[in-house]
C-alpha cells in the first residue's frame, strides 16, 4: 500500500517545499491543508498513514489540532510528527507530552526529511 | 444470310473423300484418326480444368484456361475433318480453323510472358529440402514455445511463492516454505525438493524442510547432523558460492566419491544445489533431486532454482530476525509484566520514557498517577544521591564504566524514601551517541534497612562488649572515670546530647548527678544537679520508682499530669530524656539517663534495649565500685583495731619447748586464763580442721627461710563451739646459725574483717554471676583493683581539721609541680590564690556544721601557673571518730577559659545582632525569617509595606499559607523541607507571593539556612527582591524571540528546502517543480529580507536610534505624497482613495508620518474589495493636552474580528496569519506605524466592524492654525 501522507502548514513555501521533497524522494501520496480545520477534514475523508502538524499556526495552532484529532475517533489513530522550529528540549518535551510522535525541527533537509520520518514511525 | 448460306451450303464443293478417291481404307484411316484425335483433345481440356480447379494454388491458372480453349479448336478442327469427308463445308471447316488460329496464337502470346514465371517455379527437390527446412523450424518454434511456457509458469510460481511470503506470519513459515518446495517440485517435474542449513560453530548440516514426490521416501529425520567433513566436496563447492548440478551419477569426479556414494544410496539419479546466501558462509543449500530419471539440466532450470533459492534465503532471514526480534520482544514483555523489578525505557534522543506500572507500584502509584516523563523521576531522587547517579550515567555514557549499576533514594507516594538497586544498559548509535536506555528497578528498601540495622546492632554489640570488658579487672577508683568514658562513647553512639547517672537518695528524696557526658557546644548539668528535691520531677520520679522506663520523646509534649516535669525539664534545656532505673534489691538506687538538648527523638525499641543492657553494666560497675570502696573501708577499720593492740600475745621459747598464750588470747575463745594450759598441742588442738595444714606449712616455710614477719590467718574453735578468725602475726628470734630458736606473736580476733570479707565476696560473686550473663568476660575476673586515690585524674587531699595537707594523691604532685614533702604538712589555702583563700576557709569552717562544701578555687602551681579548680570538700570521720576533710578538685582551668571566651562571644554576637537587626530593619530589600515549621517569626518593615500587610497579620502565621498563592503552596513547602535538609548554607530562587490585596509579585529570593551550633536547622532567613516588572519584561523578550525565531525560520525553512532539493537533484531545475521550488525560495527570500528590515527599523525606532527631524508640516502635503506612493498600487486594485478634510499644519517627521500613512492605505487597498473606496480624512481636535490633528484611513473592506483588534499594532500581530503570505506583509507594519506615533507623542488606534470596513486613527499635535 502508498503510504497517505498530509502536511498542516499555514505556509505555503514550506508547505510546498515539504510536499516536493516527499514526492522526489518516497512514492508516498502527499495532501496537503494550509490549516488546521482543512486537514481535519482531509483526515477525515482519507486514510491517512502520518499527519506531519506545523506547531505555529494562526487560529489554532499545531497543538489545539492535534487534540482536536485525538478527540475524534476517525483520526485519533494516525499517528502526528510535529514541524517546528523550536529547538528547545524543554520546549520538545512538553510536546512529546501529549502524545506526538516525533517533532521534526525547522528548517530540515530536504533529503533527510524521509529518513527523520520512516525513523519516527519505524517504517 | 447468302454468306451464311455459302458457309454450310456443303453443295457447291467436292467432299473430301472425293480426295481419297472414297478409298475406304484411306478414308477409314483418315477418320478414325481424326476421331480419336478430336476424343482425346476434347479429354485434355476436362482433365486440365478439374486440375485447375483442384490446385487453385497452381500459379497462371488462366494459361490452362486458353490451353483448354486451344486444344478444343483443335479436336474442334478434327472433327470438321471427318465432317468434311462426306459433307464439303469447307468454309465451315475454314472458319474453325482459323477459331483455332486465333486461340492457339493467344495461348502462345500469353504463353510468352509466363515463361520466366514458370521458369522460376522451384523444382521438385528444392522443394522437398524447403519443405524439410520448414519442419525443423515448425519443431524449434514449438520447443521454443514450450519453453517459454515453461518460463511463463516459472515466474508465475516464483511470483505467487514471493506473494505468499510477503506479510507471512512466522508461525506459518516452515509450511510456506514447505509449500513453496513442492510447488517448485511438482514445476520442474522432480521427485523431491530440500533445504539443508548448516550449524557453523558446531560444523553439521540437518535437512529442515522437505518436499517429497509420492514415490520417494522422505529423509528429513536421517538427514540430521550430518558433519561437513562428511560432504566435503559439496561444502568446498557451496562455500564459495557456486551451485552443484549433477546431471547424471556417473559424471561425478572422484574426489567427490563419498557424495556420490551417499546420493547413490539414496536413489538419486540427478540434482541440483543452490547455496543459500552469497559468501563465504551460507546459510544452507536448497536441493532439487530427481530419482526416477537423469535430468539433463539446463540454465533455465539453474536459473529458476537460484532465484527460488534467493526468496527462500530472504524469507529464512526474515524468519530468524522476526523470531530473534518477537524472542526479544518476549523477554521484554515478560520482564516487564513477569519480573518483581520495575522496568523503565528511556528514549534519549526524543526524550521519552516509559515506566512499567510495576515501577510505579513500587513507590506507592497507580499506573496513571505517575506520568512518563523523565523529570518525574529525578524530581522524587533523594537530592543526596542524584549527583552521584547523574555522574555514573554520564560516566557510563562516555563509556568510562561498563555498567550502569547504583543504589539510591526514591521518595514514594507517602513522601518516605525507598532505596532501590538501579541496573541499566544502554544502546548507541552508530556515532557513539546513547539513543536508548533500559533499565530495572529493585526495592532493596528491607536490604538496605537490614543492612543498618545489623550494622547499629552489631555497631552496639561491640560497643557493648567492649565496655563490659574496660569494666573487668578495673580499680575501683578508675570505675568514675570508666563510666564517664562509657557514658560518653553510648551518648555519641546514641547521637544524644548527654547520658548521665542520678543517684536517688531515698532518705531525703533527693536526687543527685554522679556522672555525666555531655557533647561538646553543650555545658555539663552536674555541678546544678545535686540535691534536687524529688518534688521538682514528681512524674517521673513516680515512673522511676515503680522500675518503669521514662521515656520522654519531646518534653513539650508530655501528658497532662506531667506538667511540671515538662517545665522542670525544659529549665534545664533538655528535649528528650530516656530514663532506664537501676533497681537496687527492688528499691531505686538511681537512673541512666539519656538526653537530648535540641531535637525531640524517637527511641526504636532496639535502642532502648541496648541502653538498658548499657545501664545494667553500668550500675554492675557502679555496685562493685560501692562494694570495693565497702571492703576498703572495712580493712581501714581492722587497722583502727590493730592499732587499738586489742589482740593476744604469745611466745615461744623453740629451743625448750615452753610456750605462753597472754591471757586475752584465751579470753579471745572465751576460755579464762586457766582453762587452757600454756601447750603448743592445746592451743593447736583448737585449730579448725581445715586451717590446720595451711598453719603448719606457713610455719614450716618460716622456719625453713625466716621472713621477717609470719602473718597467718585461720580460724580457732572457742569455748561455745564456734569458731573465730585470727590473725596470728610473730616474729622469730635467730641464733647464730639462723635456727628460729624463740618466737613471739599477736592473736587479733579478724571474724568480723572475715565475716565482712565473705559477705563481701559473696555479693561480689553474686553481681559478678549477674554481670556474667550479659558479659562471659566478666567471669574471670577477680583481681585486686587499684587506689582510685592513685589514679584519679582529679587532685584529692585528705587534711585534718585545720586544714592541714595530710595527704595528696600522685595526681597532685605531677600536676603543681610540688614535691609530696612541700605539700604535706602545710595548709591547704597556702596554695590558693588571696581571692579564693578567704573563701576556702570560710567554708571549711562551715563544713563542720553542712558536712560538705563546694567553691572554685584558684590553686597556684610552683611554676606560678593558675589552675582554676572546682573543689568539694567532705568531712569524713574515721571509725575513731576523727574528723578530717576530704577534698576534691578537678581542674576546670579549660571550661572556665572556655566559658569566659563563650562570654565574649556572646557579647560580640549581641552586638552584631544590633547591627544586623538594625540593618534588615532599614534595608528597602524584603526579609523574612521562618522556623522549621514554617512559621513566619520576623519580617523587616520593608516587607509590610511593600506587600501591604500589618505585623499582626503576618506574626506567628504560617508561612506557606499565608505569603504564597495556593498553587505554589504544596511546591514551596516540599522545597523548603528539603532546604532544611540538605542544609545548604546558602540557595537563590525565584517565587511568586500573594500582597495583602490579593495582588501577585515575583520576588527573587537569597535564602540562608539558619543553623544552631549543633548543626540543626532552626529556619531560614530569606532576603528578597520584587522582580516583578523585570520578570513580566523577561516573559515579553522571551516570546518576542520565540516569535521572532518562527517568523525567521519559516522562510529559512522554505529556501533551505527548496535549494536542498535542487542542489541534491532530487528534481531538476528545469523542471515544472524545479521551477517551482526556485520561485518559492525566490519568494521567501525576499520576504526574508523584508522580514529583517522591518525588525531592524522597528529595533531602531524603538530603541530611540532614529531621531525625528520634525519640522512644521502641511497635512494636504502628507496625504498627497502617501497618495503618490499608492496610487499605482490602487489602480491595480480597482480601488478609489478620496482625501478629505482642512489642510491643517502638524509638527513632525514628514517622512515618518509618510511612512505611516502609506502603510495603514495600503492595508486599506489590500483588504479592500476591487472597486470599493478609501479615505483619507484630516480634522482639528482640541484636546486638555492642546490641539491635534486627527487623521483617519477608512475602508470598506473585510474588517478585523473585535477579539483581534486590540493586538494588531503589536509585533507579529496580523489578524490572519494567511495575510503574510496573500498580502506579502511582515506583521511588523503596524508595530512600526505604532512607534512612529508614539514618538511624535501621537496616538494610534483602530475601530472596525467585521465586514464592513475598518478605520485607522491617529493623532499628530497640531503647529499652529494654518492662517497664521
Amino acid at each position: 500500500m502508498v503510504k497517505q501522507v498530509l502536511v498542516v502548514d499555514d505556509d505555503d513555501g514550506v508547505r510546498d517545499i515539504i510536499q516536493l521533497s516527499l514526492e522526489a524522494t518516497t512514492d508516498w501520496t502527499v495532501f496537503a491543508a494550509a490549516s488546521g480545520q482543512e486537514g481535519i477534514a482531509i483526515a477525515k475523508a482519507k486514510t491517512l498513514d502520518l499527519i506531519l502538524l506545523d506547531v505555529m499556526m494562526p487560529d489554532e495552532d499545531g497543538i489545539e489540532v492535534f487534540k482536536q484529532l485525538q478527540d475524534n475517533p476517525l483520526t485519533q489513530s494516525i499517528p502526528a510528527i510535529l514541524l517546528t522550529a523550536k529547538a528547545r528540549i524543554s520546549e520538545r518535551q512538553e510536546f512529546m507530552k501529549i502524545g506526538v510522535r516525533g517533532i521534526i525541527t525547522k528548517p530540515f533537509q530536504a533529503k533527510a526529511l524521509k529518513q527523520q520520518i520512516t525513523q519516527i514511525l519505524g517504517w | 444470310m447468302n454468306a451464311l448460306h455459302t458457309i454450310l451450303s456443303p453443295n457447291q464443293f467436292i467432299p473430301h473423300g472425293h480426295c481419297y478417291l472414297w478409298q475406304p481404307g484411306l478414308v477409314w484411316l483418315h477418320l478414325l484418326s481424326d476421331v480419336l484425335i478430336a476424343i482425346a483433345y476434347y479429354s485434355i481440356p476436362v482433365m486440365l480444368i478439374y486440375f485447375v480447379r483442384k490446385r487453385e494454388d497452381i500459379p497462371f491458372p488462366n494459361i490452362f484456361l486458353a490451353f483448354s480453349v486451344f486444344i478444343i479448336t483443335c479436336g474442334t478442327t478434327h472433327l470438321m475433318s471427318v465432317w468434311t469427308l462426306w459433307h464439303p463445308a469447307y468454309w465451315l471447316s475454314g472458319t474453325v480453323k482459323a477459331i483455332t488460329a486465333l486461340a492457339s496464337i493467344y495461348t502462345a502470346l500469353a504463353l510468352i510472358p509466363t515463361i520466366p514465371a514458370a521458369l522460376a517455379l522451384p523444382n521438385p527437390d528444392k522443394l522437398k529440402t524447403i519443405n524439410q527446412q520448414l519442419k525443423t523450424e515448425i519443431e524449434e518454434r514449438k520447443q521454443a514455445e514450450t519453453a517459454l511456457q515453461q518460463q511463463l509458469e516459472a515466474r508465475q510460481v516464483i511470483s505467487d511463492i514471493s506473494t505468499r511470503f510477503i506479510n507471512l506470519d512466522i508461525e506459518n513459515i516452515d509450511d510456506e516454505i514447505n509449500h513453496a518446495l513442492a510447488t517448485i517440485g511438482q514445476l520442474r517435474n522432480i521427485d523431491t525438493s530440500y533445504i539443508i542449513e548448516f550449524d557453523y560453530p558446531n560444523e553439521i548440516a540437518r535437512m529442515t524442510h522437505e518436499w517429497v514426490d509420492q514415490t520417494v521416501i522422505p529423509l528429513i529425520e536421517q538427514v540430521q547432523n550430518i558433519p561437513f567433513k562428511a560432504a566435503h566436496w559439496v561444502m568446498e563447492k557451496l562455500f564459495h558460492g557456486e551451485p552443484i548440478v549433477v546431471s547424471s551419477m556417473a559424471e561425478l569426479p572422484p574426489e567427490s566419491a563419498n557424495m556420490q556414494k551417499l546420493w547413490q544410496r539414496f536413489d538419486r539419479k540427478s540434482l541440483v544445489g543452490i547455496p543459500l546466501g552469497t559468501g563465504e558462509k551460507p546459510m544452507g543449500v536448497v536441493i532439487f533431486a530427481s530419482c526416477h530419471q537423469e535430468i539433463s539440466w539446463n540454465e533455465s532450470d539453474i536459473q529458476l532454482f537460484t532465484i527460488f533459492a534467493e526468496i527462500l534465503l530472504r524469507s529464512l532471514q526474515r524468519h530468524r530476525t522476526e523470531l530473534a526480534l518477537r524472542r526479544s520482544e518476549e523477554r521484554w514483555q515478560l520482564a516487564i509484566s513477569g519480573s518483581n523489578a520495575g522496568i523503565w525505557d528511556w528514549q534519549i534522543d526524543t526524550c521519552k520514557i516509559f515506566y512499567s506500572p510495576r515501577f510505579k507500584q513500587m513507590l506507592g502509584y497507580e499506573d496513571h498517577e505517575f506520568p512518563n516523563r523523565p523529570d518525574e523521576w529525578e524530581t522524587r531522587v533523594h537530592p543526596d544521591d542524584l549527583p552521584r547517579i547523574q555522574a555514573i550515567v554520564q560516566d557510563y555514557f562516555d563509556r568510562k564504566i561498563p555498567n550502569y549499576k547504583t543504589e539510591h533514594r526514591l521518595r514514594c507516594k507517602d513522601g518516605s524514601y525507598k532505596w532501590i538497586l538501579d541496573q541499566a544498559k544502554a544502546l548507541w548509535d552508530n556515532a557513539g551517541n546513547p539513543v536508548r536506555m533500559v533499565g530495572s528497578h529493585t526495592d532493596i528498601t528491607d536490604r538496605k534497612l537490614a543492612e543498618a540495622s545489623l550494622k547499629q546492632q552489631l555497631q552496639f554489640g561491640k560497643t557493648l562488649s567492649e565496655l563490659s570488658s574496660r569494666f573487668i579487672n578495673l580499680d575501683p577508683d578508675s570505675t568514675d572515670t570508666e563510666i564517664n568514658h562509657a557514658l560518653q562513647i553510648i551518648g555519641q553512639l546514641a547521637e544524644i546530647d548527654s547520658s548521665y547517672i542520678f543517684c536517688y537518695n531515698a532518705s531525703d528524696r533527693t536526687l543527685n548527678m554522679t556522672h555525666e557526658w555531655v557533647a561538646d557546644g553543650h555545658v555539663a548539668q552536674i555541678d546544678n544537679t545535686q540535691n534536687i528535691p524529688q518534688a521538682i520531677f514528681p512524674w517521673a520520679l513516680n515512673c522511676l520508682l515503680a522500675g518503669q522506663l521514662l521515656i520522654v520523646p519531646d518534653v513539650s509534649n508530655m501528658p497532662a499530669e506531667a506538667q511540671v516535669d515538662s517545665q522542670n525539664f525544659q529549665q534545664f534545656g533538655l528535649r528528650a530524656v530516656l530514663s532506664i532505673p537501676l533497681m537496687l534489691k527492688g528499691n531505686l538506687w538511681g537512673w541512666v539517663g539519656f538526653a537530648s538538648f535540641s531535637t525531640p527523638l524517637h527511641w526504636t525499641d532496639a535502642n532502648i534495649q541496648f541502653l538498658k543492657i548499657f545501664a545494667e553494666i553500668l550500675f554492675r560497675a557502679q555496685q562493685r565500685q560501692q562494694s570495693e570502696l565497702a571492703l576498703r573501708r572495712s580493712e581501714e577499720r581492722w587497722q583502727l583495731a590493730v592499732s587499738g593492740s586489742n589482740a593476744g600475745i604469745w611466745d615461744w621459747d623453740v629451743a625448750a619447748g615452753n610456750i605462753f598464750y597472754s591471757p586475752r588470747c584465751k579470753e579471745m575463745l572465751g576460755y579464762s586464763d586457766d582453762e587452757i594450759p600454756n601447750t603448743l598441742e592445746a592451743w593447736e588442738s583448737r585449730v579448725h580442721p581445715d586451717d590446720i595444714e595451711r598453719r603448719h606449712g606457713a610455719m614450716q616455710q618460716y622456719f625453713a627461710g625466716t621472713p621477717s614477719l609470719l602473718q597467718i590467718e585461720y580460724r580457732m574453735q572457742c569455748k561455745d563451739g564456734g569458731y573465730r578468725w585470727f590473725m596470728d602475726s610473730s616474729k622469730g628470734l635467730c641464733n647464730k646459725t639462723g635456727e628460729v630458736i624463740r618466737m613471739t606473736g599477736s592473736y587479733t580476733d579478724i571474724t568480723e574483717r572475715k565475716l565482712a570479707e565473705a559477705a563481701l565476696k559473696q555479693l561480689n560473686q553474686e553481681l559478678e554471676n549477674r554481670v556474667a550473663i550479659r558479659t562471659a568476660a566478666f567471669q574471670k575476673s577477680e583481681k585486686r583493683f587499684r587506689s582510685l586515690f592513685e589514679a584519679a585524674p582529679d587532685f584529692i587531699y585528705v587534711l585534718d581539721q585545720q586544714a592541714t595537707i595530710q595527704q595528696v594523691n600522685p595526681t597532685v604532685v605531677e600536676r603543681s609541680g610540688y614535691d609530696k614533702s612541700e605539700l604535706i604538712g602545710q595548709p591547704l589555702p597556702r596554695f590558693l590564690s588571696n581571692k579564693t583563700q578567704a573563701t576556702c576557709l570560710q567554708g571549711f569552717s562551715r563544713l563542720f556544721s553542712t558536712g560538705n562544701h563546694q567553691q572554685e578555687m584558684e590553686f597556684i602551681c610552683k611554676d606560678n601557673q593558675i589552675l582554676i579548680m572546682d573543689c568539694s570538700c567532705t568531712l569524713v570521720k574515721d571509725p575513731p571518730g576523727n574528723d578530717y576533710i576530704l577534698v576534691l578538685q578537678r581542674d576546670i582551668t579549660a571550661r572556665k577559659r572556655a566559658e569566659d571566651e563563650r562570654q565574649e562571644l556572646l557579647a560580640t554576637l549581641q552586638q552584631s545582632e544590633q547591627r544586623w537587626r538594625s540593618f534588615l530593619d532599614n534595608v528597602r530589600l524584603m526579609v523574612v525569617g521562618l522556623d522549621t515549621s514554617g512559621t513566619i517569626n520576623y519580617v523587616n518593615p520593608y516587607f509590610l509595606s511593600s506587600m501591604g500587610y500589618r505585623p499582626q497579620e503576618i506574626d506567628g502565621k504560617n508561612g506557606f499559607d499565608t505569603l504564597f498563592p495556593q498553587y505554589e503552596q504544596g511546591r514551596q513547602q516540599e522545597f523548603y523541607q528539603s532546604l532544611l535538609e540538605e542544609q545548604k548554607p546558602f540557595h537563590h530562587q525565584s517565587s511568586v507571593l500573594t500582597c495583602c490585596n490579593q495582588e501577585e509579585k515575583v520576588l527573587a529570593w537569597n535564602t540562608t539556612v539558619l543553623q544552631d551550633p549543633q548543626g540543626q536547622s532552626t529556619g531560614i532567613l530569606s532576603i528578597g527582591e520584587d522582580i516583578t516588572e523585570q520578570y513580566a519584561m523577561d516573559r515579553m523578550k522571551d516570546e518576542f524571540i520565540s516569535v521572532v525565531s518562527h517568523e525567521l525560520r519559516t522562510p529559512l525553512t522554505s529556501i533551505h528546502g527548496a535549494l536542498d532539493l535542487l542542489s541534491n537533484g532530487l528534481i531538476k531545475a528545469d523542471s515544472e517543480r524545479g521551477q517551482h521550488a526556485l520561485t518559492i525560495a525566490a519568494e521567501n527570500s525576499s520576504r526574508l529580507v523584508q522580514l529583517v528590515n522591518d525588525i531592524l527599523e522597528l529595533e531602531r525606532l524603538e530603541s530611540g536610534k532614529v531621531k525625528l527631524r520634525n519640522t512644521s508640516v502641511s497635512t494636504l502635503t502628507l496625504t498627497q505624497q502617501a497618495y503618490g506612493l499608492v496610487e499605482l498600487m490602487a489602480e491595480r486594485a480597482n480601488i478609489q482613495i478620496e482625501i478629505t478634510g482642512l489642510d491643517l499644519l502638524i509638527w513632525g517627521d514628514g517622512d515618518r508620518l509618510i511612512q505611516v500613512l502609506t502603510n495603514l492605505l495600503s492595508n486599506a487597498i489590500k483588504f479592500s474589495e476591487p472597486s470599493s473606496k478609501v479615505w483619507i480624512m484630516t480634522e482639528e481636535l482640541t484636546t486638555p493636552d492642546g490641539p491635534y490633528v486627527k487623521f483617519t484611513v477608512q475602508d470598506n473592506g473585510r474588517g478585523i474580528p473585535p477579539n483581534k483588534l486590540e493586538r494588531i499594532f503589536e509585533r507579529f500581530h496580523q489578524v490572519d496569519a494567511s495575510d503574510s503570505r496573500d498580502q506579502a506583509g511582515t506583521g511588523l507594519g503596524l508595530a512600526i506605524c505604532s512607534s512612529i506615533i508614539q514618538q511624535h507623542n501621537g496616538k494610534i488606534w483602530a475601530e472596525s466592524r467585521l465586514a464592513e470596513g475598518s478605520s485607522f486613527f491617529f493623532t499628530i499635535p497640531a503647529a499652529y492654525p494654518v492662517d497664521q
